[in-house]
């Protein structure tokens, strides 16, 4: 019987570590580029009020942790969420990362928001955010968790 | 000397490959005992009225995200923010873990927490919940960040 040439022995070994390599690069510690944090379309789609847009930067099952309210889950109750906050005019959001960090296909970032509040006079609610993110299988990268707190007390009601 | 060629190529084709594989197996999703421990030791440490201990548990440039107050950034002051804690009274305090996963040497928890404030008729009990997010430090993994806010008050 002819022995494998080592050609074949060689290809039948790397093969397989090739691909294993393969997923290991892709899986190497990172960062979220602009191009690609859900954070970046979410803001794009709350500074034009399009709540089905901001919601569609979460996971199906993402969990919602506001501030002052109970957690909940699910892209249409997010959606619900944020349209219920446009309608009282909340807008005009600037989202700022401090950090990211993403391997394989998941990751988080924390960063602070400046936003707009409704109401006759405006005013600005600064305060921060750390969101868990996930890479779904088109490649989009969308929030898993989001929590985020403001900077201050809100001012007693007149 | 001819037949130790085979075996050369097939370790410089295989170690690197190799190497890369070990790496990628540290992306894992579980809900680790590491990883959930820290945020349980500061409660720990804060129910024994220890700033000291309950900052050590915090990488040495932390950042805290308190509900409605500005970020304490490094451990001397995270401990100096548990010391006011305690001397509101804060006690009483419960973390429940909802989920964790680890991410190479960084990872998270999600969890639930209870606790008490203030002494006598101004005693309160807040519920809420939070996110650390944590960092394997060459001892042990340790929280680098940690945000939180509280739920509603409940109905009296």
């Amino acid at each position: 019987m002819k022995r494998p040439s080592l050609l074949v022995l060689l290809f039948a070994v790397a093969l397989p570590l090739a691909v294993s390599a393969q997923k290991a690069a892709a899986d190497k510690p990172g960062t979220l580029a602009a191009a690609d944090d859900p954070g970046t379309r979410f803001a794009a789609a709350f500074n034009k009020k399009d709540a089905a847009g901001a919601a569609n930067a979460y996971t199906e099952n993402a969990v919602m942790m506001p501030p002052d309210a109970e957690m909940f889950s699910g892209r249409d109750k997010i959606q619900a969420f944020w349209q219920q906050w446009f309608n009282g005019g909340v807008g005009n959001i600037v989202i700022t990362p401090i950090t990211s960090y993403t391997q394989g296909d998941r990751g988080y970032e924390a960063g602070t928001f400046d936003l707009e509040t409704g109401g006759e006079k405006k005013t600005h609610v600064k305060g921060k955010f750390i969101v868990i993110v996930e890479r779904g299988t088109d490649g989009l990268w969308r929030m898993a968790y989001d929590i985020w707190n403001a900077d201050a007390p809100p001012p007693p009601a007149q | 000397m001819r037949n130790a060629l085979p075996v050369f190529l097939l370790m410089v084709v295989s170690t690197p490959a190799l190497l890369q594989a070990q790496q990628s197996s540290n992306t894992e999703a579980m809900d680790q005992p590491v990883l959930v421990e820290p945020a349980a030791q500061v409660s720990a440490a804060i129910n024994d009225k220890d700033a000291v201990k309950a900052a050590s548990f915090y990488t040495e440039d932390a950042t805290l995200m308190p509900s409605d107050g500005p970020m304490v950034h490094g451990r001397s002051q995270v401990e100096a923010f548990v010391k006011q804690w305690l001397d509101e009274g804060v006690t009483d305090v419960v973390v429940t873990p909802i989920t964790s996963y680890k991410i190479g040497d960084r990872g998270y928890e999600v969890a639930n927490f209870q606790l008490s404030a203030g002494t006598g008729a101004e005693k309160s009990h807040v519920k809420g919940k939070l996110i650390t997010i944590l960092r394997r430090d060459p001892d042990r993994w340790r929280m680098e960040y940690e945000i939180w806010n509280t739920n509603p008050p409940a109905p009296k």
